[in-house]
């Protein structure tokens, strides 16, 4: 019966993976005709001294990858109507 | 004299790198989301403990050794075909189809450490390709995990030895007759 905690260990780590992205959706929340264009975002990080490295779309939000300022890497969310950051992931 | 209970056959520090590796692998994969400093120290943790395992298999003790265990495709599947038949030849250190996987963790472990650790360069920062080779890697692993976990499930019961306790212990039942060294 030893046998049986790594296979239940591994089953509830595919599990709690599965919970965690179904947990990550929906971060924004704004309808699709109130979007502001990609562009207005990138002019307002480059006027922010930011360097883009990647935009996508996440969570119904912008997701900025960025180098900031201070040359510090930025992975940061924003509200894709208001364009204010909503959230940041930790490098 | 009366023949021993058990030979030894795992050193302390494959153990250790055993276990230290299940450790360590287990952290990277629930702090995954959190992408937090805990997941990237879990990740330098496996590629420390790869390096030292890849070390410790050209100049640690012989069962530790590659050259010791590592064989032919052919060899491989034809351990596998006697597994699903139902007889397998014993062998006391790793047996053909747990050599080859061992050479496919640390091969998927080495993708995945190296495509983590490129997703946090200036370079590589928000690069796509790369955080999906970081993904499909770690899903990999987790499969070949669970595919390892069968083997020795089904290897411990076909020679009727606990072979999960041997990598605890480091040591299992003497050999006899048939049994490979």
């Amino acid at each position: 019966m030893t046998h049986l905690k790594p296979v239940t260990l591994l089953l509830s780590m595919i599990a709690m993976a599965g919970a965690a992205t179904a947990q990550a959706s929906d971060r924004c929340d704004v309808p699709e005709d109130q979007w502001q264009p990609q562009q207005a975002l990138e002019q307002q990080l480059t006027d922010q001294g930011w360097t883009i490295k990647n935009i996508k779309v996440d969570s119904g939000c912008y997701e900025a990858y960025a180098i900031d300022a201070d040359g510090k890497r930025r992975e940061v969310y924003f509200d894709p109507q208001s364009l204010e950051p909503v959230s940041e992931d930790e490098d | 004299m009366a023949k021993p209970s058990s030979v030894k056959v795992w050193d302390l520090w494959l153990r250790l790198f055993h276990w230290g590796l299940v450790a360590a692998f287990a952290t990277a994969w629930f702090s995954a989301d959190e992408w937090g400093s805990l997941h990237h120290w879990a990740g330098y943790t496996v590629a420390g403990l790869l390096a030292w395992r890849c070390l410790w298999g050209i100049v640690g003790p012989q069962r530790a050794r590659f050259t010791s265990f590592v064989r032919s495709p052919f060899a491989v599947f034809a351990h596998l075909r006697e597994m699903l038949s139902g007889k397998e030849t014993r062998y006391l250190g790793h047996n053909p189809a747990g050599a080859a996987m061992i050479i496919a963790l640390l091969i998927g472990l080495a993708v995945l450490t190296c495509s983590g650790w490129l997703s946090t360069t200036d370079r590589f920062w928000g690069v796509d390709w790369v955080q999906q080779l970081h993904v499909l890697a770690g899903n990999l692993v987790l499969t070949l995990v669970g595919l390892h976990l069968l083997g020795v499930i089904a290897s411990s019961w076909l020679s009727r030895e606990n072979l999960m306790r041997a990598m605890v212990t480091g040591r299992k039942r003497p050999p006899t007759g048939n049994d490979q060294l």
